[in-house]
């Protein structure tokens, strides 16, 4: 799953890289856009992740409550 | 019985392999088929389930975000990606997570065989249910309204270079939400730490 990621993450880099006329990034290569970038991802993705975290501890399915017992 | 059932099983067995070969799957000897039900299709139903909608999700995203900006910039007529990023989208950037998310594991073998109510969770159908898929809808149209509002809320001096900073966004998105998705143990233990 991890490599999955980084995978697809090393692809969309080196497209950024070989695709210029397609994928024009250069303008937000600074931190500060970065950062935005990454704001808006997060704040799509966070509200589910919360809803997934509060799910998992208030009501767990009997895998999540198996899986638990051996990892503690 | 193979007219009747879902799926047949079939036993190779001394007296020949007619009905093992004319079945859906093949075991050897009649102590698999615990693991063939318990883990293999149960797994296999999981997964199915996780990746119908994660797909459903990843094409109806595209198409809101198309919808939002559309409806933001005066109806306006003009696709917000063109071709060549759509086709990456749906084969190369999307295409390692959706791997990751058919070889997920919700818990480990050894739990399945010794609780085998866990399989019978799965006839209640949830994981394709309505319910789920609504779900996923909303999902998809609440993450597409937030990527195309909030860039050009937030990236108000770089107007013009909106199609390349929402699709930097969504393609971080689905990579959280396959990270949200997926349940292998090491994840399991890796999430332990921050939710307990």
């Amino acid at each position: 799953m991890i490599l999955s990621l980084i995978g697809t993450l090393i692809t969309y880099l080196l497209s950024i890289i070989f695709l210029k006329s397609i994928l024009d990034v250069y303008f937000i290569f600074d931190i500060i856009s970065i950062g935005k970038t990454m704001f808006l991802a997060v704040i799509s993705w966070l509200p589910f992740y919360i809803y997934y975290v509060f799910k998992y501890r208030c009501y767990p399915e009997e895998t999540d409550k198996l899986n638990l017992i051996e990892i503690k | 019985m193979i007219q009747q059932a879902d799926v047949g099983v079939g036993l190779v067995g001394k007296e020949g392999l007619q009905a093992s070969l004319a079945a859906d799957f093949s075991i050897t000897k009649f102590k698999h088929l615990s693991h063939l039900l318990l883990w293999l299709g149960r797994l296999s139903y999981k997964n199915t389930a996780t990746i119908s909608k994660f797909v459903i999700h990843r094409g109806l995203i595209i198409s809101l975000i198309q919808f939002i900006f559309s409806i933001m910039f005066y109806n306006l007529a003009v696709p917000i990606y063109n071709g060549m990023l759509i086709m990456g989208y749906s084969t190369i950037y999307t295409s390692l997570p959706v791997i990751s998310l058919l070889l997920d594991q919700d818990t480990r073998v050894k739990n399945v065989m010794k609780f085998p109510t866990l399989y019978k969770n799965l006839l209640k159908g949830r994981e394709l249910s309505i319910k789920a898929f609504l779900g996923w809808f909303w999902k998809s149209l609440f993450q597409a309204a937030v990527i195309m509002i909030g860039a050009v809320l937030i990236f108000d001096k770089l107007f013009l270079k909106i199609a390349t900073i929402t699709f930097t966004v969504l393609i971080f998105a689905e990579l959280l939400n396959v990270y949200s998705e997926v349940n292998l143990i090491s994840l399991l233990i890796l999430n332990s730490f921050f939710m307990l």
